[in-house]
């Protein structure tokens, strides 16, 4: 049967993540969730509509949101920060010291996942790939074309055209979330039935009160860290 | 010779590539091109032509011999002559075979062999309807305990199929240590519909015995659901994996944690259950 989820093992080699121990789960789907070894999961679902079963399938990752909520929640750039120049978010050693729990519930789309201590890890979009020219592994290991990767105004050019296709067949067809990520997923059907994250909660995009609160208060805080 | 990369392609552009890479015997790309020409050399297909026989002429005889294109099978002269007359000094095209014609059928046959339908050593149905033969006679059987099989009979009820899963290569013998594969595929498991897991009393996830006539095949789970795709329902059209024609009379049972009875035979020394001990791949 091909459900090989080829994008997910290519993270893990080029990333040079450890295999989970693992169960058969009564589902092709493994290992069970992301994790700090595990950066991309393709989920895999089984739905019936009108006696037909579908297979849905749902590679999750980080969506390299453009304002990342993550970011600025940990408000130090030494732990997340974004590459300018691709717009990759990026997670480093220095993580280890953020509130691990505030940065996890900050996401919208609950991909960031934490060492035992404490440092936290997600897809960095291959950005050392990306910066020498290559295609992020993930994409570049798709055999069917599904994943595409290049400037923003072409993918996202390229996904309304496909997207146009598709809801000649699927009329429920959307890009998800497509102002606010820089990952873009076309669904057809509708996207909780892919997973429980695939489409952030209503509100939690941009940039909410409370960050807005504390970006003004951020210089103070700032100083006051500095003084202690 | 293997690492050339030479991107000219023949002559007549047909896509041949000679300078790239080498192909065995001597280059020759195409085998029996010389059955792409007729009988005085000239090719079938002026325009997509593979070999084309170019020796001089005089009197209306060959007197040379020069072929231009692929490597020809066989550098002899054409069949005949341009005055129509037939060589001695040749060979037909299919260099290898007998005669040195094409066959349809079988060496020394009359016809055939045809396709022919046998039922599996181990079966749902008494007789074979389209042939009196009921199994493949040239399946091998050693007479022996391995051998066992239980055609018809009511204590193997169910008919079961292996099918080879993406994530292991074959039987799994190889990959089974590479550990990114072994995530993603970490224990047997078998695939029932929900009609008979709800017969069965079993849950999606949960461990199960299958038992053929030649022992029971350790605990294993199933993943229910996805075999009606495998009947008739599969997303994307395609029939149920990569069925081998290998089935199995079984039985299956839901595993009550009771132990098994102490004649069961082929139990798994390892439990299935013991995580990622690299034995349990799928069988293909």
């Amino acid at each position: 049967v091909h459900r090989l989820p080829g994008c997910q093992v290519a993270c893990k080699q080029w990333h040079d993540l450890p295999a989970e121990e693992t169960q058969s789960r009564g589902t092709f789907e493994n290992p069970p969730d992301l994790s700090f070894s595990t950066y991309k999961l393709v989920r895999m679902r089984e739905m019936e509509t009108d006696g037909k079963l579908k297979w849905l399938f749902f590679p999750e990752q980080c969506r390299h949101c453009i304002e990342p909520p993550c970011l600025e929640t940990a408000d130090d750039e030494t732990a997340i920060y974004k590459d300018d120049k691709t717009g990759a978010v990026i997670f480093t050693a220095s993580t280890k010291s953020l509130d691990a729990q505030e940065i996890i519930e900050s996401c919208p789309y609950n991909i960031p996942r934490k060492a035992a201590d404490g440092t936290l890890a997600k897809c960095d979009m291959c950005n050392d790939r990306v910066t020498n020219g290559l295609l992020p592994a993930c994409v570049q290991t798709c055999p069917t074309g599904t994943m595409n990767f290049g400037d923003r105004d072409q993918m996202v050019s390229l996904a309304g055209q496909r997207l146009a296709q598709v809801q000649k067949k699927h009329g429920k067809a959307q890009l998800v979330d497509a102002e606010d990520v820089n990952v873009i997923y076309l669904v057809s059907e509708a996207p909780a039935d892919y997973h429980q994250f695939v489409m952030a909660s209503a509100g939690s995009h941009g940039v909410s009160r409370q960050m807005a609160l504390r970006k003004m208060v951020r210089p103070f805080a700032r100083a006051f860290r500095q003084l202690a | 010779m293997a690492a050339r990369r030479g991107q000219k392609d023949a002559a007549n552009n047909i896509g041949l590539f000679p300078e790239f890479a080498w192909c065995w015997p001597v280059n020759r790309r195409i085998i029996y091109n010389r059955a792409s020409v007729d009988a005085k050399g000239i090719p079938w297909d002026r325009k997509d032509w593979v070999v084309y026989f170019k020796g001089e002429e005089k009197d209306g005889k060959y007197v040379s011999r020069k072929w231009m294109g692929d490597v020809p099978d066989g550098g002899w002269y054409p069949m005949q002559n341009p005055d129509g007359s037939w060589r001695d000094d040749t060979k037909y095209p299919f260099i290898m075979r007998k005669h040195g014609h094409a066959q349809i059928f079988g060496p020394g046959r009359a016809d055939g062999p045809f396709p022919e339908h046998y039922e599996p050593l181990e079966c749902p149905v008494e007789k074979n309807y389209l042939n009196p033969q009921m199994v493949n006679p040239t399946a091998a059987v050693y007479s022996t305990e391995a051998d066992a099989h239980a055609t018809c009979d009511p204590r193997f009820p169910y008919v079961g199929t292996t099918y080879r899963v993406s994530e292991h290569w074959q039987t799994g013998l190889m990959t089974r240590t590479q550990s990114w594969l072994m995530e993603l595929q970490p224990q047997m498991f078998v695939e029932l519909s929900e009609e008979l897991a709800r017969l069965k009393g079993i849950r999606n996830g949960e461990r199960v015995n299958v038992k053929s006539a030649r022992g029971q095949g350790g605990v294993q789970r199933h993943c229910h659901q996805t075999v009606q795709a495998l009947h008739d329902r599969r997303p994307d059209g395609s029939p149920g994996g990569h069925s081998l024609a290998l089935w199995l009379a079984m039985a299956v049972n839901r595993q009550g944690g009771q132990r098994q009875p102490a004649h069961a035979v082929g139990r798994r020394s390892q439990h299935p259950d013991s995580g990622n001990q690299g034995i349990h791949g799928q069988r293909g």
